[in-house]
């Protein structure tokens, strides 16, 4: 009986023993696996570049937050479709549709519209929080080179939102007109601010910029092309200051910000704008294929030989009547081709009546353009539509670079700015520089005064034709949209056919997300 | 904590102090006093010690009693339990069968009691309530089970399990799943895994004096599932073998939609009205002019061949009178169709011997959905041994494993590939296959067959570039997921009374999940694609527990239980994407060039608790008890950690009292109360840390920005006041009418902040809310004679959620929460009528309402001065508003009927819900007027002309002012569901001895077999939200039949 006894005591002890190994202290102190805690990361210069590089990333790919929205290929068609250039042809599978009928951005519960806003505060939130970690940091070059970066993107993202939601700078009142809230800081409680007024915005993204350049002086050298550089923080300078009439600091900003860029000659023109090692690239993102953003490319959206159904099914095609306007001897009118066959009509209907004598030579004309655009058989074809933007090895869904910035925007920029100064001499031979490489037989520009400024727009239009600019500049210079003309479908288009101009129609202006309204007490829509 | 432990170890050693007593043999028969037949398996033991056995398969007992035992106690499943005198060395006893289940005993958390001993309410499913289904998920049991217990409908996926609340609901986060305990461990796998044949019993703990011992992890109430065993005793051997197999459809019929005919003319009209309004057309008439001609330019497909497509619509608007359909394959529900079917098939060996009871199964099932591309098979085996080795030591093991292959080609989340969307968005003009126009006949391919029509031959409006079901039968998309798990406990006997138990379990689930994308159509287009994922779940529980039980002086009955519990959940997840495939037929990672993914994570969730429960009762008449439990979780910053729960519960019950025994029509009355406070920490593994999430830039090293964190984060809490009236009446009826108050303070939600900080959440504890409810249980025998019994049940169960605090008021969804509020009363926008004028929508507006400083605390109708609705007809200008309109129902609950003649049983189950309301968004898609999408019937009451006055707008394309999501889609979400009918048949067992068999039934039985509903092809039981879903696979009837055999 004793040595039974002794068994039970030494099992119940074997088995206590056994239960205080849960009992260590830090049994229940886990930690992920795949993240880091947030004191970690800004607490060192080399672990604020990692973060600063989540922002560059953050630019291309799919945020997986509010669905797989991927950051600037998302914007960049936003800054085209619903404005008058760059056009659908079909309904297609519905991609942007309602945003070329202009009721996408005035719907607040819109997912993509939800979005636009929280990717322009995410990029401000992230470098907000490098800018305010970097006090406890002792100062370096690549602390300069970061916090030249952090403070390029706070402007960045803030003119962006201040021209989506606010009256435009030069035809409102910006010292009343709404803007956007400006942060600094992402902290608690987390209540939400109210909208500064557009003169704030613009005021805090001069000082941001003018900080950023500061550091940049004293900057290590860039990473390559997907971190800014000084070279990119005047670039965005010369658009802010475009965009609210500051023509002297316009001009010198994008001045100083192309030295050291050549521009693309014919060839390079020519070869899809995707890949970032191009000699007039400034500023770019370099997607790789275990990154790939799948059908939520700039290149499914806007190319014509992505092998995705909103391309073959929906073709983009430029504007007749900006196509009227480019003379015969500019390579950049071999992107568009006017005479390519509809594959949405019968041979000898629609827009292919009486341009083929069979059905056969259709055909064959079918044929001769699918190797021009480089698609499969399943892509549909319309005429003037492009080959701007193409995937660099045919129909396939391969990730493409994504521009933000080039050379010969500069050169608009400044030629504009120069023209808007009357400085007449200086902008034509700015514009020459730029245009006689893309047109050989253009001569010196003898325009002048608002002559000479239409010029500089016309050639903005052309060469900067689906890079996301359009809609900001019909913004800022006041036009009306009115799609008479220039190919686009009535039946397609509705309420996107015609506009007033932005001074007299409110609908220019996107509208605030619901969510935000929903968590943000002090948030008010803009009025339509 | 050591300190615990030390003090633990001191009361087991306590146990060496005894000496065990002399014994005497006791050996007799134990029968029925139904059919005077002996019973098996019959618990035989010495009242007040767990000294027992069971009886044989002759109902034969033997049994050592000490010299000092007085009585011995005989129980069984379904009898009276009876107590008899040790008068001699051979004890007989007669058993009277129970029939108001008084006597029944519960799996409660860590231990088993008698139901007349409960304190805290719980609801139980026993073996046979679940035998007698036919199901692949043993959770579809639980609908109609318990009053309080509501389910959604599942969905039709072969496999798939409902969601499950208990007594409305007490959290705001997306999770409020009851905790499951699968044999005494927390259970993280499917319901779906486990074989419903291998259910001994379910037990569902509602308040908090059942579930406060499982503290942390209880909020939600608890679902104790307990497998089936051997018996102890004589030799005892039983094989049961179950075969069933049926046919499976939908249970719900789909939305109407209008025919070719009426679309074609709706089309137009939508079609002139958008002209009209975009300024194409200066008068409507010119626009329907147009439009009439025109209308194919915009549908793109001119079903009725042979008339021209300028003269499908004529110049009054009506479809052409000489129009045939000619394309065929326009029903794309029939095209995803299949014959849906269940195999079943189970077999189990169960027996014992003096001192060992095993249980094994082996089941087989096979299911596939009405839908193609979706089916489930299950292979289930488990083994259950338990072993006395000493009078002082038993130890028992209880292994399983699943092996679960579905095929999940319909899941609810593929948008083009879903069926269910395709077939419910797609207007009937639009084939399956390609056909030529211009004569109906399908286009072949050079091999002569048929192709997929993915409309971009004819430029569709919709969906072009895909088609539903060629991307289901060239795609694949399926996972595998195998379940392993082991419970093994070994239980001391320290003196009389006192009992130590050390129990261990690990749980592993591999789940391996492969997607295929086709090269031709869809996603996969052009290079073809595979994704393959795999994750392994381990979940390790370990307890140790110290029980004691003493009966002092024949009337104070103690229990005591101690003990300590750690547990920890491991989550590996892997997952490869890949596309540009090398060869066609092979789907494996190898066949494919370009990574697009390859990503890999870990996450690791913890919690530990100390936990104890005293029970005392006085002559089984008056009971109190109470519990604690101090538990901590890995998912809160350390000095937040710790959490303190408990609860007391007492009882009287009254039938018991002297003064009770000459009203001889009452059989039990019992009087019960409890109040405890239970936690919750679901709230993911890692919310209170603030975190950067790896994110390279290309080939750099990089980090994003991830959360904010949260270290106050801390225990969500449950506060639940339970009182109830249990009775048994005339020895026929018996009930319980129950009131429940759960209030829920500090609730876990991913708060939503203004998008403009950055992030979109962060992790709190916002608000509170309780749950408040009256429960009504009636069960009773309306006819029982020797051979006719009819017995039905009624349940039914009130529920009030309201929001008693929230600091600031938020909109989710269709929602918004604030003070005052459910969780589920709609926040939308008000629809006043159509202006006959023009056709617009009108909107009744919201303004601000504003308290003293100027806050908007809330809105209210808008009056102007003349006390006439202000209104409007956009959409942004319309506000949002509470309707007055909640999802949550006034009334859930059930109604059985079972009838039972000689051998024949015939059973239904009906459940119901009262006074709810839904937002319909499948409805509202199908008013919306766009090129190619389908058309509610509806549509065809919409506004035409100046004048007209209707409810329905104007048809017109892009404008989303018409129907925006307001409270004209609200609508009754009444129900009454025919759940489950059964018809059985027992073969008289005089037949089955002489075939060797100790008992044969044959059944049919049908599930979900008819729902009534306020529209047709709603599903109000698709969410407890009140939504819809337009990617829901239809939930699924079945009608099976089947045999169980046992000898």
């Amino acid at each position: 009986m004793k040595a039974k006894y002794k068994i039970v005591r030494f099992l119940v002890i074997f088995a206590m023993i056994l239960s205080l190994g849960s009992c260590e202290k830090d049994f229940l102190q886990t930690v992920p696996t795949d993240a880091i805690s947030t004191d970690i990361v800004l607490s060192s210069t080399e672990n604020m570049m990692l973060a600063l590089n989540g922002v560059h990333r953050s630019l291309y790919a799919q945020n997986g937050r509010i669905r797989y929205y991927a950051g600037q290929q998302y914007v960049i068609p936003l800054g085209e479709f619903g404005a008058s250039d760059a056009l659908h042809s079909a309904a297609g599978n519905g991609w942007f549709r309602s945003h070329i009928q202009w009721t996408g951005h005035l719907n607040a519960t819109a997912t993509d519209m939800d979005w636009l806003w929280y990717h322009f505060y995410n990029i401000i939130g992230s470098v907000n929080n490098i800018i305010n970690a970097a006090d406890n940091i002792q100062m370096s070059d690549d602390l300069h080179n970061i916090l030249g970066q952090c403070y390029t993107y706070r402007a960045w993202a803030h003119f962006y939102l201040v021209q989506f939601y606010g009256k435009p700078y030069m035809i409102g009142n910006p010292a009343t007109d709404l803007g956007v809230p400006i942060m600094t800081a992402t902290e608690p409680p987390y209540e939400g601010k109210a909208r500064n007024t557009v003169q704030q915005v613009y005021d805090q993204i001069k000082e941001d910029l003018n900080t950023a350049i500061t550091h940049f002086a004293d900057a290590s050298p860039r990473a390559d092309l997907s971190h800014i550089n000084i070279d990119v923080a005047r670039g965005i300078a010369a658009r802010v200051y475009l965009t609210v009439g500051d023509w002297a600091n316009a001009a010198t900003y994008a001045h100083d910000a192309r030295q050291g860029y050549t521009l693309m000659n014919e060839s390079q023109y020519k070869s899809g704008f995707n890949n970032w090692s191009n000699p007039e690239w400034m500023w770019g993102s370099k997607m790789i294929q275990d990154q790939t953003s799948y059908y939520w490319s700039y290149f499914y959206y806007c190319s014509n030989n992505f092998n995705g159904s909103q391309v073959r099914s929906n073709p983009k095609f430029m504007n007749h009547l900006l196509y009227a306007q480019i003379p015969a001897t500019d390579y950049r009118k071999d992107l568009i081709l006017p005479n390519a066959p509809s594959t949405f009509d019968d041979w000898d209907e629609g827009q292919n009546a009486g341009r083929y004598v069979s059905e056969a030579a259709y055909e064959d004309s079918v044929a001769l353009y699918r190797t021009i655009v480089n698609n499969s058989t399943a892509h549909n074809m319309v005429p003037y539509m492009h080959i701007k933007l193409s995937q660099s090895n045919g129909p396939t869904i391969d990730p493409m670079d994504v521009i933000h910035m080039r050379a010969s925007e500069m050169y608009l920029i400044e030629a504009e700015a120069l023209a808007r100064q009357g400085l007449d001499i200086q902008a034509q031979n700015v514009l020459y520089e730029l245009v006689s490489e893309r047109d050989a037989g253009y001569v010196l520009s003898t325009n002048t005064g608002q002559a000479l400024i239409d010029e500089i727009l016309l050639q903005r239009r052309i060469e900067l034709f689906l890079e996301g600019f359009r809609y900001f500049d019909m913004l800022r210079n006041d036009e009306e949209l009115d799609m008479t003309g220039t190919g686009a479908d009535p039946n397609l288009y509705l309420d996107g056919m015609y506009q007033a101009r932005p001074s007299v129609n409110p609908k220019w202006l996107f509208s605030i997300p619901q969510r935000e309204l929903n968590a943000n007490p002090n948030m008010v829509q803009n009025v339509y | 904590m050591k300190k615990t432990s030390i003090i633990l170890s001191i009361l087991l050693l306590m146990g060496g102090l005894t000496l065990f007593a002399q014994t005497r043999q006791v050996s007799g028969t134990v029968i029925s006093a139904e059919d005077n037949q002996p019973i098996p398996g019959v618990s035989v033991y010495v009242k007040g010690t767990t000294v027992g056995t069971i009886t044989n398969i002759n109902g034969e007992y033997t049994l050592d009693v000490p010299s000092n035992a007085t009585d011995l106690v005989f129980s069984f499943v379904g009898m009276k339990s009876l107590e008899l005198p040790i008068t001699g060395p051979v004890i007989n006893a007669t058993l009277e069968p129970d029939v108001l289940g008084l006597e029944e005993v519960l799996v409660v958390a860590y231990g088993r009691i008698r139901k007349e001993s409960l304190t805290g309410s719980a609801s139980v499913i026993d073996s046979k309530a679940i035998e007698s289904r036919s199901l692949s998920s043993v959770a579809q049991v639980l609908t109609g089970s318990a009053p309080g217990v509501v389910t959604t409908s599942g969905s039709g996926q072969p496999g798939s399990s409902p969601d499950i609340r208990i007594r409305g609901v007490g959290t705001l986060n997306t999770s409020a799943d009851p905790l499951i305990v699968l044999d005494g461990a927390e259970y993280s796998g499917s319901m779906s895994s486990i074989n419903p044949m291998d259910i001994e019993s379910i037990t569902i703990l509602k308040d908090a004096s059942s579930t406060a011992l499982y503290g942390s992890r209880a909020a939600n109430g608890v679902i104790i599932i307990t497998t089936k065993k051997g018996k102890k005793g004589g030799e005892f051997l039983q094989v049961n073998f179950k075969a069933q197999g049926g046919l499976i459809d939908h249970a719900l019929p789909y939305y109407p939609s209008v025919n070719a005919f009426d679309y074609y003319e709706l089309q137009a009209e939508a079609f002139a009205q958008s002209r009209y309004w975009s300024g194409a057309d200066a008068t409507i008439e010119d626009a329907r002019a147009y439009a009439y001609e025109n209308i194919y330019s915009q549908l793109r497909y001119n079903p009725f061949v042979g008339t021209p497509n300028d003269e499908i619509v004529g110049s009054d608007g009506k479809i052409n009178p000489n129009a045939k359909i000619g394309f065929p394959d326009l029903d794309w529900y029939e095209a995803a169709k299949q014959t849906g079917y269940r195999q079943n098939y189970d077999l189990s060996l169960s027996g014992g011997s003096s001192k060992t009871s095993y249980y094994y199964s082996l089941g087989y099932l096979d299911e596939r959905g009405y839908t193609i591309q979706s089916d489930f098979e299950r292979l289930n085996t488990r083994f259950n041994i338990d072993y006395t080795v000493k009078d002082w030591l038993q130890i028992g093991a209880n292994i399983y494993a699943s092996l679960v292959n579905s095929d999940i080609g319909t899941s609810n989340s593929a948008t083009y590939a879903n069926p269910f969307r395709n077939a419910r968005m797609t207007a009937p003009i639009y084939p399956v296959f390609l056909v030529d126009q211009a004569t109906g006949e399908y286009l072949l391919d050079g091999a002569g067959q048929k192709q997929y029509d993915d409309g971009g031959l004819y430029s569709r409006p919709i969906n072009q570039g895909r088609n539903a079901i060629a991307e289901l039968n060239w795609n694949s998309d399926d996972y595998k997921r195998n379940n392993m798990g082991n419970r093994v406990f070994a239980t001391f006997s320290i003196l009389d009374g006192l009992s130590a138990t050390i129990n261990a379990s690990a749980d592993i689930q591999n789940y391996q999940y492969k997607g295929y994308e086709n090269p031709k159509i869809g996603d996969g287009a052009p290079t073809a694609r595979m994704d393959e994922s795999r994750y392994t779940r381990t979940s390790v529980n370990f307890n140790q527990l110290i029980n004691y039980e003493k009966t002092f002086n024949g009337v104070h009955n103690i229990s005591a239980l101690i003990g300590h519990e750690s547990y920890s959940r491991k989550y590996t997840y892997q997952r490869g994407f890949k596309n540009q495939f090398i060869v066609t037929g092979i789907y494996e990672l190898n066949n494919f060039v370009n990574t697009s993914t390859n990503t890999s994570y870990t996450t690791d969730k913890r919690t530990e608790g100390y936990l104890g429960r005293l029970k005392y009762n006085y002559d089984n008449r008056y009971y109190v008890e109470g519990s604690y439990r101090r538990d901590g979780s890995s998912a809160f910053h350390e000095d937040v950690r710790w959490g303190n729960f408990y609860s007391v519960g007492g009882s009287w019950r009254i039938s018991e009292e002297q003064f009770m025994k000459s009203v001889d029509w009452v059989n039990n009355l019992k009087i019960r109360a409890s109040y405890g406070e239970v936690g919750n920490d679901n709230i993911g593994s890692y919310g209170y840390q603030a975190l950067y999430e790896t994110y390279p830039n290309a080939t750099s090293p990089g980090l994003r920005w991830s959360t904010v964190g949260n270290t106050a984060l801390t225990w969500e809490v449950n506060r639940t006041f339970d009182v109830a009236l249990e009775f048994s009446l005339f020895n026929r009826l018996n009930g319980s009418v129950e009131w429940y108050d759960r209030r829920s303070d500090e609730l876990l939600y991913e708060m939503p902040l203004p998008s403009s900080m950055g992030l979109l959440d962060q992790p709190r504890n916002i608000a509170a809310l309780y749950n408040r409810g009256v429960e009504i249980n009636l069960n009773g025998d309306l006819i029982r004679t020797k051979e006719f019994r009819w017995n039905m049940s009624l349940m039914g169960a009130t529920n009030k959620n309201e929001i008693t605090s929230i600091p600031e008021p938020f909109v989710t969804g269709t929602k918004r929460w604030s003070e005052g509020h459910s969780i589920y009363d709609f926040w939308l926008r008000k629809y006043y009528d159509v202006d006959p004028d023009d056709g617009a929508t009108r909107f009744h507006v919201w303004e601000d309402v504003t308290d003293e400083e100027g806050n908007v605390i809330g809105t209210r109708l808008a009056y102007d001065e003349n006390g006439d609705p202000v209104l409007t007809k956009d959409q942004n200008e319309a506000g949002y508003g509470y309707v007055g309109a909640s999802a949550f129902p006034d009334l859930q609950g059930s109604i059985g009927n079972s009838l039972s003649y000689k051998g024949f049983t015939l059973s239904a189950l009906l459940t119901y819900s009262l006074g709810g309301e839904m937002l319909d968004g499948v409805y509202q898609g199908m008013l919306n007027a766009t090129p190619g999408e389908s058309f509610h019937p509806d549509i065809m009451k919409s506004w035409r002309n100046p004048g007209d006055v209707t409810d329905f707008p104007r048809l017109q394309y892009a404008n989303t002012n018409l129907y925006a999501t307001s409270d004209f889609f609200l609508i009754s979400s009444d129900y009454l569901n025919i759940r489950s009918v059964t018809l059985s048949y027992d073969i008289p067992k005089r037949l089955l001895n002489d075939w060797g068999m100790d008992a044969l039934s044959v059944f049919v039985t049908g599930e979900n077999l008819y729902m009534f509903t306020a529209r047709e092809g709603m599903n109000p039981t698709y969410n407890f939200s009140g939504t819809q879903s337009v990617y829901a696979y239809n939930p699924s009837k079945s009608i099976i039949i089947g045999l169980n055999l046992q000898f």
